[in-house]
C-alpha cells in the first residue's frame, strides 16, 4: 500500500468500516510509515475536536425549559389517552 | 380509589417512553438544530418526532437501537409534506445529486492541519453543502455507522461512503485554507509590527 492509497481510506480505517484484509494492509503500512501515522492521528484529533465543537456550540444546546415542556406535553397526552379510555369504557 | 389497569398501562407507557427517548434528547436536538439552523424550528421538529415516536413505541423492537430509531423518525417527520413549512424556515435547501459528483480535489492531500480552533471547525463545516454537512454530522459527530446513516438518509451505503469521502476532503481543504489565511495574516501583522 502506498501513502496515497492510505490517505484515501484513512477515515474509513478510523470508522472501522474496512474489510479485514484491507485493515491488515493498512496496519502493515502504518508500521513502516511515520508520516501516515501522524496523518492518522491528526484526522482522529480533528474528529474529536469537531465533536467537542458541536457539543459546545451555543445554538445547538437544548434549554432546560424545553425539556420540561416536552415532559409536560407527554403527560398531558397520556392524560388525554386515559380520559379517552374512560369514555370508551363508559360507552361499553 | 384504585387505579384502573388502563391507567397503569398509560403510566407505564410514559415511564417506558421517557426511559427510551430522554437519554437521546440532546443528540436529537443537536441534529435538529443543525439541520434547521433555527431554535424554534428545531424544538418543533423534536416535539413532532417524540410525538410520532410515542405513538409507535410498540414498533420499537427489543434489540433495536433506540437512538437510531428516533433519528429515523425525525427524518421521516421532517420529510413529511405537512411539515414542509420547515423548509422555508430553514435558510438552506437540502441538495443531493450535485454533491455526489466527484470533487475536484487533488488525490494526494497535504497534511491535515492540527492547530484549528472549534470556531474554525464549525465555520468550515457550515461552509460545506447541506448534504455534505448532514453526512458528517451523522457519521463523524453523532457516530452512526455507514449503514445506519444510509438508512436514515434513505440512500445506499455506497452513496454515504462517497459523500463522506468528498465531505471530509473538502472540510480538510477548507481548514487548510483557513489555517493558511490565519498564518499569512499573523505574519503580515508581525511584519507591520517589526517595521
Amino acid at each position: 500500500m502506498q501513502c496515497r492509497d492510505f490517505r484515501e481510506i484513512a477515515c474509513s480505517f478510523l470508522d472501522d468500516e474496512l474489510l479485514v484484509e484491507t485493515n491488515h494492509e493498512v496496519i502493515r503500512h502504518l508500521d513502516g510509515c511515520i508520516d501516515c501515522r501522524g496523518e492518522l492521528n491528526a484526522r482522529g484529533e480533528l474528529r474529536v475536536k469537531m465533536r467537542a465543537a458541536v457539543a459546545h456550540a451555543p445554538g445547538l444546546q437544548m434549554s432546560e425549559e424545553f425539556v420540561a415542556q416536552l415532559r409536560a406535553q407527554l403527560r398531558k397526552r397520556t392524560r388525554r389517552r386515559r380520559l379517552f379510555g374512560l369514555f370508551t369504557r363508559s360507552g361499553e | 380509589m384504585f387505579r384502573s389497569s388502563r391507567e397503569d398501562d398509560c403510566a407505564k407507557n410514559v415511564e417506558e417512553f421517557e426511559a427510551t427517548a430522554l437519554p437521546h434528547l440532546c443528540k436529537l436536538f443537536r441534529i435538529a438544530a443543525w439541520l434547521t439552523q433555527d431554535r424554534v424550528a428545531a424544538e418543533t421538529l423534536v416535539q413532532a418526532t417524540l410525538s410520532a415516536a410515542f405513538d409507535s413505541l410498540d414498533q420499537l423492537e427489543e434489540k433495536q437501537d433506540a437512538c437510531l430509531w428516533l433519528v429515523r423518525i425525525m427524518y421521516e417527520t421532517r420529510n413529511k409534506p405537512h411539515h414542509a413549512w420547515w423548509s422555508w424556515r430553514t435558510p438552506r435547501k437540502l441538495a443531493s445529486a450535485p454533491d455526489d459528483a466527484p470533487a475536484n480535489i487533488a488525490t494526494f492531500e497535504p497534511r491535515t492541519p492540527r492547530d484549528v480552533t472549534e470556531e474554525e471547525l464549525l465555520s468550515a463545516l457550515r461552509g460545506l453543502s447541506p448534504s455534505h454537512q448532514e453526512v458528517i454530522l451523522l457519521s463523524d459527530i453523532e457516530e452512526l455507522t455507514y449503514k445506519e446513516a444510509a438508512e436514515v438518509l434513505g440512500v445506499t451505503v455506497g452513496v454515504v461512503m462517497m459523500r463522506l469521502m468528498h465531505a471530509r476532503k473538502m472540510l480538510r481543504a477548507g481548514l487548510r485554507n483557513r489555517a493558511g489565511g490565519r498564518d499569512e495574516t499573523s505574519s503580515d501583522t508581525a511584519h507591520v509590527v517589526a517595521s
